[in-house]
């Protein structure tokens, strides 16, 4: 399988008056095509900061350094014109809060358009025409009469819906999710996955955001997790829910309601001065004295772990 | 300890052809003594609404309130607000129901100041009593609400709640916005606390695993009605509804058209004609349906 998106050693830094704040600190995955990559952990823990660089969105003031390789070619290198080819064309981006997303005094039609306008070179008139059969798919009913519609008329789980819908219009390769399934109910969820098990189908790439585990089982071939900007494992997804190696890992499964819903002790780490060595060792049930030192990445049977219980 | 009897609530809208939209439509529902009932459904079902009338911070439109033997609905203000004490909610947004240019010992320290109870000493040990009783540290108190996290709101909102030692408290989606971990930490204090303090809660959530394992009792909540409730309904559900919910079975449509029969007739798998005419909820063994399948007819 081709890798479509290479991440490789990537630092996003903050730089505040008195403070930096190490939100991605050394991070290196990659995703290959048609496949989907969960990217989880806690909230601070980087994972939405890491999926805004990819596709440049941060304000200019962010101190980047890696490299993010898309189909080869390094995205932090490219000019704003250029980046503009690829981002919405090439990788789409479906924002994490779906009642923001959407300009209220547009109908949702036109909106959903855009991208194709302007990436595809078709008119309006054709581009909305497209949209309906767009909405049809994503079970917006009846689609000719939602295309005229606002987005105050849609009900939230019908917005995520749309912006799925604008996302894949321009038949990206990769599509990056930020939290698809963040305060939507049970039976909602069961419909997002439905629809970005369609969307795979159309051999896309996926790269979701989330810290819903349950959602990352049903979706994604492999799992990342991140903890205070780092990677500390990288896991396929089978072997991740039945026996995850990294102990933050194992933490956050223990977590779960249906595993006994036990805490992780402690607090998470602060961004600015993260502890010494490995980053999880203060809350960690298996620390030893070596774990002041930084643990390197570790593979075993093609899983990656950041732990010196592998060494 | 708190019971509600044939509970309503119609919001209308519209000036002049009035529309009605009922939020909830008759339920009973009772919640005894140092027990967790936990209230499970869609949004939209109605959960939040129920929560609210038992409280008393929305007026149902029919039906009665009993908590300690007082009907609330006849009560006038004043003697309400005095029974507020006994009777708290933990919202699902922390950072909402936080005055954000209060510090958060300010924000501890208001039910003792509305209900004139301590003097300011007295006020600073129980404020800090109070803090380290939900886990934090006394640093926070100087902090606003901005500069701590949703964990750590949702504790100091827990903190004023159970200030004046009341004996029931609506939790609505207390973990809702919050992650795994954190969710396990805050879910863990409630529990603990409620052992301490002996409350009763009204657990509201749409995670049916959190709900297993939380509540004594489960209630499901379908269009504004409880449509199965008793204990052990996820493990064997009766009601159609819950088996769906459960994703045992698939609902045949997907619009859900509320029709005057069962409410929940358009989606029913196992739907006939006498879902037409609404059901009435059964008891058997220590269960209650609302669904024909286990009416006698």
């Amino acid at each position: 399988m081709d890798e479509v998106l290479v991440v490789k050693d990537l630092h996003v830094h903050f730089v505040l008056e008195n403070m930096t704040v190490k939100a991605v600190d050394g991070v290196s995955f990659h995703v290959s095509e048609g496949e989907a990559l969960a990217l989880i952990g806690e909230s601070g823990s980087g994972k939405s900061v890491l999926g805004m660089t990819i596709l440049r969105l941060l304000p200019e003031n962010v101190r980047v350094n890696g490299k993010i390789l898309f189909n080869g070619s390094n995205l932090l290198d490219l000019s704003e014109e250029g980046l503009r080819e690829i981002r919405g064309k090439e990788i789409a981006w479906v924002p994490q809060n779906p009642a923001t997303s959407l300009n209220p005094v547009m109908k949702v039609g036109i909106q959903v358009a855009e991208p194709m306008e302007i990436h595809l070179r078709i008119d309006r008139k054709s581009a909305v025409q497209r949209v309906a059969n767009l909405l049809k798919f994503f079970d917006i009913n009846p689609p000719e009469k939602r295309v005229n519609e606002y987005p105050h008329q849609y009900s939230g789980g019908m917005k995520q819906r749309a912006l799925v819908a604008m996302g894949t219009s321009t038949k990206p390769k990769l599509i990056i999710a930020d939290e698809p399934t963040k305060g939507i109910d049970m039976t909602k969820k069961v419909s997002i996955v439905e629809l970005f098990r369609k969307i795979k189908k159309n051999e896309l790439s996926l790269l979701l955001i989330t810290h819903d585990l349950p959602f990352a089982e049903k979706l994604a071939d492999r799992i990342a997790v991140m903890y205070c900007g780092q990677i500390v494992e990288v896991c396929n997804v089978k072997k991740f829910f039945k026996s995850p190696l990294h102990p933050y890992s194992k933490a956050l499964l223990n977590s779960l309601p249906s595993r006994g819903l036990k805490p992780i002790k402690g607090n998470p780490p602060s961004m600015v001065n993260p502890p010494k060595g490995c980053k999880f060792h203060p809350r960690c049930e298996y620390m030893s004295g070596r774990c002041l030192e930084e643990p390197q990445m570790f593979e075993i049977d093609g899983n990656l772990v950041r732990c010196w219980l592998y060494d | 300890m708190i019971k509600g009897i044939n509970l309503s609530k119609i919001y209308e809208s519209g000036f002049i052809s009035k529309k009605g939209i009922v939020a909830v439509d008759g339920v009973d529902i009772e919640i005894r003594e140092q027990e967790t009932l936990a209230l499970v459904g869609e949004s939209g079902s109605g959960k939040s609404t129920l929560g609210r009338i038992l409280l008393l911070l929305t007026k149902p439109t029919s039906g009665k309130v009993i908590f300690d033997r007082v009907d609330l609905t006849r009560l006038r203000n004043r003697k309400l607000r005095d029974l507020r004490r006994k009777m708290q909610i933990i919202p699902q947004h922390p950072e909402d129901a936080l005055d954000p240019r209060w510090k958060l010992y300010d924000s501890i320290a208001e039910p003792f100041r509305i209900h004139k109870i301590a003097g300011k000493d007295d006020e600073e040990e129980t404020v800090h009593k109070l803090i380290e009783l939900v886990g934090l540290d006394q640093e926070l108190l100087r902090r606003y609400p901005h500069e701590v996290s949703g964990g750590e709101l949702q504790r100091v909102v827990i903190a004023r709640a159970i200030a004046l030692n009341p004996k029931f408290i609506v939790c609505d989606e207390p973990t809702s916005m919050l992650d795994v971990s954190v969710q396990a930490s805050v879910v863990n204090l409630l529990m603990d606390l409620q052992r301490k303090l002996s409350m009763s809660y009204l657990f509201i959530t749409h995670d049916l695993e959190l709900a297993d394992i939380v509540a004594d009792r489960i209630a499901v909540m379908y269009a504004g009605q409880i449509v199965e409730e008793g204990i052990g309904v996820l493990k064997d559900p009766l009601h159609p509804y819950t088996q769906t919910l459960l994703g045992i079975t698939t609902p045949i449509s997907r619009e859900a058209i509320t029709p005057r029969g069962c409410k929940f007739y358009n989606l029913c798998p196992e739907r006939s004609s006498k879902c037409l005419n609404a059901p009435k909820t059964v008891e058997m063994s220590g269960r209650r349906v609302k669904c024909h399948l286990y009416m006698e007819h």
